[in-house]
């Protein structure tokens, strides 16, 4: 009886949670982010483990991470180097979209090819992803930097920026190119030109990785979920989705064209590439090489450190496709 | 139960677990309050920070509205969203509009839907109140685990110029359990670090109370169980000086005195068991109720079982004998129904042994039977003594009921104890009515000539006390007053130690045999048919006479009468023996009538008689013999129609004590009588030594001698004697003659046969002579047959009565005649009538025997001792020889003729041919023809000659 005493307490202690807080989760407004709030949307994250937050930039995301306010956020490629270069100890775990037209450099209808661009302002994140996409555009129009005058604009003010005149072209994305669209703005490059050179990816404290794992786990089956979701009713999606974006249906459609999402498949290329095939760790590379020649970078990230395969793999790889 | 279980486990960890239990009674308490405490600290600072947040919220919102930025506005409250303690971030407007939201996808959605529960009255109030007092304020709302702060805003696009308008609302939900959460966590924390250091506590304690009171209760208990278990040198080490060690110093002190006491105990059971080895007596008990049955190791002994094998009353009746079972259950179940005494003696079931089992019942307060013990006993020795004391006491009752002597046994006062059946049947009286009455009262006796008391039958030789012999002639008279005459003895009986404890009594009715003794006595000189002396008290008496010692004075003279019956023959012959013992019987009477009562009358065989006169001359014998003759002359015996008339021939002498042997004497008086009786009979002849006719019968008297040598000497001759056939002259039956013999004395005369065959028959020569003539007989005849031409028709030869009863006869003739090879049908043999009749079952079986040969059988002198006719018919003779008194005077006598005509007829009509003997005259010869006898015999017929002349007539013809 007293046994009976003893064991049963030591089976309440052991038993009683420790309550984790809410895993939170930064995103901002991109299109390719939305299955997140798809999964909230289907109920998939509960309120008690997973906090969805929304920025209006990936500028704030940063803030966010780099102050460790939040456990994850989904940032650009370039972001996730840069946060690793700057000695934050991150992990990029999942491969969320990659761009497929859904960035694009839109320009006042004057303005009719990417050559006229020079001597033009143009306003760009202040972000390796927009100055990475900027350069190819440049590069495309066989432009220097130094023939076009940058404007560098948080990506909330580019709205408030073009209708003033204070811009005459701007590196956008989604929703954003669909509102300047509106305004009058002509596309005159967009990703699906560099089809899958933006990656976004989801970036995690390292230290959640083990703190937080039943939660990462859960985050990224909701993620799973959402995506074959939208894949399989995109009409219910957009109808769904669209105004949380100010957007119409049609038009998330339309964007939604414009990026690849990252499902099992491309999570399984992305992180264990097979021979000849380029992984997220050699996107990475050749974006670390990009950036350090156009002097974005100075210091060396460990891309392998940040590369982290982990929870992906407890998920599991799908057969794979004979060929892509 | 409870109870129970607190003292169910050792005290060290029920006293750690209550220590443990009660800790953390009091850390739940603590733990609890804390928690409140800290909740209540929580919500006072959260709601200061809340207000400083919501403060900060509403200038920052104020003034993105006042640039018309509702994006910006947006922007904030979404960026609120990292914060987690942020549950809910609206801005909306005076119609409750939302305007931005921590989600933006909460946009434009009435205020209420995004309150998860129906009762907000409080949070309607306070943001009425908000509304009017144009202030911020804060609101725990635990119905939607939120605390509230909602501030007023003014929305540019509603401002009224004009006044006073309404404003939107700021409101920030804070996540109270969120907030609580960290006061549990840290509650839950302090409770797990302090956990730890309870259980340590705990153990601390356990392992103190362990060390000052477990392990030391423990080693008590251990101890104590040991000494329960039987281990009473086992000692307490537990030591101190506390309670605890002054209980192990009494509790040690307690088991050495526990130990003194067992080793007592011990000591006295052994003792005790031992007292019952030695005494083969074992304890028991048994309780009624439960059943158990203790046992000493004796019992189990007794029952051949190992001590301390469990046993129930249904295994211990199993080792009683089967009979014996219910034996003891009815005596148990007496014992306890009706408090009888329980005292059973059963056999065991295996061993055999005898036991005796004794008990007692106790009873509880209700008088009922709770237990039972006593004792057990091996009684089987005394049993078998007593089987064997019962069977030897069984075996001396039956014999001493079985023996024809009476036996009683009385104590040393001489009162009876034990009479045995023929004592009982001896003295009339039975064993109960005898038993403690005086032996002399039972068992009188008196002597049987004095008819005195026998006062001495308890008596026996003092010196050795062995028992007196038979003491005779004493008489016990029965109560009815019936006499025994008893031989008895008597013994003391005695004890071990030789002391005597009574008297035994044997004694046997010896009446029979007195009077058996007496009487042989008497036979043995007495004759039994007069009551006479008989010849050996005669001789005796003589002898007694002789021998003894004269007087030289005055010589003592005897007279000795041999007497001897004439004519006595005569009536043994005609009127049978019957008659001739009564005869004698008579004549004895008349005898004793003239002797005095001291003179000796004595029969000395047959018809004779001998009288010895002591102290008598010879003038008085003579006078007793006178006196003798005259009786006999006066005494007529009658018999039937016929009387007859005896005399007497009485020999007397006198003789001397000394003078000579009995046998001469009686020799002389035979020899005197016989002179007497020679000399006419009805005389006394008186011996005198000198006296010449008795020296002459002296001489007779050796006939016998002489005639046994002319026997050996064959000095007996045969003649023979013609028979001449009187009806059939004609008829040649070949030589038809009777052998007759004469003896050839030592002179060369010829001595007839009347002269030695009295002498042959006094001496039983009969069959000798008779034999002679047999084998001579045959011899001749075997002879004159060997020629052809001689025929012999009969030869007839005379068997005397002796001859005829000597059973080797018809064996010898039967030789004779294998040997001579003779034709049985030539011999006839004659018997005479006394012999055949007194010989009568003889005499038949060899005639039948000798005639189935073809002998003949003649009867000789038919008619001389006539006694019946119908032995005639019985007798299957073929002759019938007339005697010759009736043919001789058969001229002159006419009974004689009709006499021999008559039984010529009768013979005739049996069958039988018919001889007429002396036949002496022609005239005789004549009349005989003409009565037709078939054969005559005598001088006129043909003188007897040799029969070796007679033979040689054989084959010329007669």
């Amino acid at each position: 009886m007293a046994a009976l005493v003893v064991v049963g307490t030591l089976v309440w202690l052991s038993a009683c949670p420790r309550a984790d807080p809410p895993l939170r989760v930064v995103a901002t407004l991109w299109v390719g982010y939305q299955p997140f709030f798809l999964a909230e949307h289907l109920g998939l994250y509960s309120e008690d483990s997973i906090r969805l937050v929304e920025f209006s930039s990936n500028t704030e995301s940063l803030r966010a991470l780099r102050n460790r306010d939040v456990e994850a956020a989904a940032l650009t490629l370039d972001e996730a180097l840069l946060l690793s270069a700057e000695g934050h100890d991150i992990a990029a775990i999942l491969v969320l979209d990659c761009s497929a037209g859904a960035d694009a450099l839109v320009a006042r209808p004057e303005l009719g090819i990417l050559g006229d661009l020079a001597g033009h302002r143009v306003g760009v994140e202040s972000s390796a992803n927009g100055a990475f996409f900027l350069s190819r555009a440049l590069n495309l129009a066989e432009l220097a930097p130094a023939d076009i005058e940058i404007v560098p604009l948080r990506i909330g003010d580019q709205v408030n920026a073009y209708r003033a005149g204070r811009v005459d072209a701007l590196v956008t994305y989604e929703p954003l190119r669909t509102q300047l669209a509106a305004l009058g703005a002509v596309t005159l490059f967009d990703s699906s030109m560099i089809s899958c050179e933006i990656v976004d990816v989801l970036a995690v404290q390292r230290a959640m990785l083990n703190e937080r794992m039943g939660q990462i786990e859960q985050l990224l089956r909701g993620w799973f979920a959402a995506v074959d979701y939208q894949t399989a009713r995109p009409e219910e999606t957009a109808a769904l989705l669209a105004h949380h974006l100010g957007m119409q249906p049609p038009e998330y459609l339309a964007a939604m064209a414009g990026v690849e999402l990252g499902d099992p498949t491309v999570n399984c290329l992305a992180f264990e590439p097979g021979t000849g095939e380029k992984g997220l760790a050699g996107k990475a590379e050749d974006l670390l090489r990009f950036m350090k020649e156009s002097g974005l970078m100075r210091s060396d990230p460990d891309i392998n450190r940040l590369m982290e395969p982990g929870p992906f793999r407890t998920l599991g790889c799908p057969p794979r496709p004979g060929s892509r | 139960m409870k109870g129970n279980l607190l003292y169910r486990f050792p005290l060290s960890v029920t006293l750690s677990l209550l220590l443990l239990f009660f800790a953390m009674l009091f850390m739940g308490a603590y733990v609890t309050m804390l928690w409140g405490a800290q909740r209540e600290a929580i919500l006072r600072d959260a709601t200061r920070a809340l207000t400083g947040e919501i403060t900060r919220l509403q200038r920052h919102l104020q003034e993105h509205l006042d640039q018309g930025d509702l994006r910006r506005s947006r922007d904030e409250l979404a960026h609120l969203g990292t914060d987690l303690r942020v549950h809910l971030a609206i801005l909306c407007d005076p119609h409750g509009k939302v305007l931005a939201a921590l989600r933006r996808t909460d946009a434009d959605c009435p205020v209420k839907g995004l309150f998860h529960t129906a009762n907000l009255d409080s949070l309607v109030t306070t943001l009425s109140e908000v509304r009017a007092h144009r202030g911020a304020r804060v609101l725990e709302v635990p119905e939607a685990g939120l605390l509230v702060a909602a501030a007023p805003v003014d929305l540019p696009d509603v401002q009224a110029r004009l006044g006073q308008s309404e404003p939107g609302l700021i409101v920030v939900g804070w996540d109270l359990p969120g907030l609580y959460g960290v006061a549990l966590s840290n509650t839950w924390l302090i409770t797990q670090r302090f956990l730890p250091l309870l259980a340590a506590a705990a153990f601390g304690a356990w392992a103190i109370l362990q060390l000052v009171l477990g392990r030391r209760l423990r080693r008590l208990t251990v101890t104590a169980e040991r000494i329960s278990d039987g281990e009473i040198g086992e000692r307490s080490p537990v030591d101190g000086t506390d309670e605890i060690g002054r209980l192990a110093h009494a509790f040690n002190h307690m088991t050495d005195t526990l130990a003194t006491q067992q080793a007592q105990i011990a000591d006295s059971e052994r003792r005790f068991s031992l007292a019952q080895s030695f005494a083969q007596v074992g304890s028991w008990e048994w309780d009624v109720v439960t059943g158990e049955i203790t046992w000493t190791g004796e019992v189990y002994r007794l029952f051949d079982l190992s001590p301390g094998t469990p046993i129930a009353f249904p295994e211990f009746l199993a080792l009683i004998c089967a009979e014996d079972r219910d034996v003891i259950q009815s005596a148990l179940k007496r014992t306890i129904d009706e408090d009888a005494d329980y005292q059973v003696e059963v056999r065991t079931a295996q061993g055999g042994r005898w036991l005796l089992a004794r008990g007692d019942v106790l009873r509880g307060e209700d008088g009922q039977a709770v237990r039972m013990y006593g004792t057990v006993q091996d009684i089987t020795e005394r049993k078998c003594a007593e089987a064997a004391l019962f069977n030897e006491k069984e075996r001396l009752l039956v014999t001493l009921a079985s023996i024809a002597d009476g036996v009683i046994t009385t104590d040393t006062s001489r009162r009876i104890t034990f009479l045995n059946p023929v004592a009982e049947r001896l003295t009339g009286c039975l064993l109960e009515h005898a038993r403690g009455r005086p032996v002399d009262e039972v068992f009188q006796v008196v002597n049987e000539s004095s008819r005195q008391p026998s006062a001495d039958i308890l008596t026996y030789c003092p010196v050795n006390g062995l028992a007196r012999g038979p003491t005779d002639h004493r008489l016990l008279i029965r109560n009815d007053g019936q006499e025994f005459a008893i031989e008895h003895s008597a013994a003391p009986i005695r004890d071990r130690e030789g002391e005597p404890i009574g008297h035994v009594l044997v004694f046997r009715d010896v009446s029979g045999a007195r009077e058996m003794a007496n009487r042989l006595s008497w036979q043995a000189s007495h004759d039994a048919l007069t009551g006479l002396h008989n010849r050996v008290a005669f001789e005796e008496r003589v002898q007694d006479l002789i021998h003894r010692s004269s007087n030289p004075r005055r010589p003592e003279v005897h007279t000795l009468l041999y007497i001897d019956l004439d004519q006595f023959k005569v009536v043994n012959d005609v009127a049978g023996h019957i008659a001739g013992d009564e005869v004698l019987k008579q004549v004895s009477g008349l005898m004793q009538q003239e002797v005095r009562e001291s003179d000796m009358l004595a029969r000395l065989g047959g018809d004779e008689f001998g009288v010895i006169l002591t102290h008598c001359e010879m003038s008085h014998a003579q006078r007793v013999s006178d006196g003798i003759h005259r009786a006999l002359d006066a005494f007529k015996f009658p018999w039937g129609e016929r009387q007859f008339r005896f005399g007497a021939s009485i020999g007397a002498l006198e003789f001397c004590p000394g003078e000579t042997s009995p046998t001469d004497l009686l020799r002389a008086a035979d020899l005197a009588c016989y002179t007497a009786k020679n000399a006419g009979r009805r005389r006394t002849h008186i011996y005198h030594i000198d006296d010449v006719h008795t020296q002459r019968h002296r001489s007779e008297m050796d006939w016998a001698t002489r005639l046994s040598d002319a026997v050996d000497n064959n000095r007996l001759v045969l003649f023979g004697q013609i028979l001449r056939p009187l009806q059939r002259p004609e008829t040649d039956e070949g030589l038809n003659f009777e052998v007759l013999v004469r003896m050839l004395d030592a002179d060369g005369s010829l001595i007839m046969p009347r002269v030695f065959l009295p002498a042959a028959e006094r001496f039983d020569l009969m069959s000798l002579v008779d034999r002679w003539i047999v084998n001579q007989a045959f011899g001749a005849v075997a002879d004159c047959l060997k020629d052809p031409n001689n025929r012999i028709g009969r030869c007839s030869l005379n068997l005397s009565g002796a001859t005829l009863g000597d059973e080797s006869l018809l064996p010898y003739l039967k030789e004779q005649l294998a040997l001579h090879q003779l034709p049985p049908e030539v011999f006839c043999f004659e018997i005479t009538e006394t012999v055949a009749i007194s010989n009568f079952a003889a005499a038949i079986g060899l005639i039948r025997e000798l005639r189935t040969m073809g002998c003949r059988f003649a009867l000789d002198d038919f008619g001389s001792g006539l006694s019946s006719f119908s032995y005639l018919k019985n007798l299957p003779v073929d002759y019938l020889k007339i005697d010759g008194a009736f043919v001789r005077d058969l001229r002159r006598d006419p009974f004689n003729r009709t006499l021999v005509s008559n039984i010529n007829d009768i013979g005739h009509l049996l069958g039988k041919q018919t001889v007429a003997e002396c036949a002496e005259d022609t005239e005789t010869i004549a009349i005989l023809s003409d009565l037709g006898v078939d054969y005559a015999q005598g001088f006129g017929v043909a003188v007897p000659r040799p029969i070796e002349e007679l033979l040689a007539l054989a084959g010329k013809g007669s």
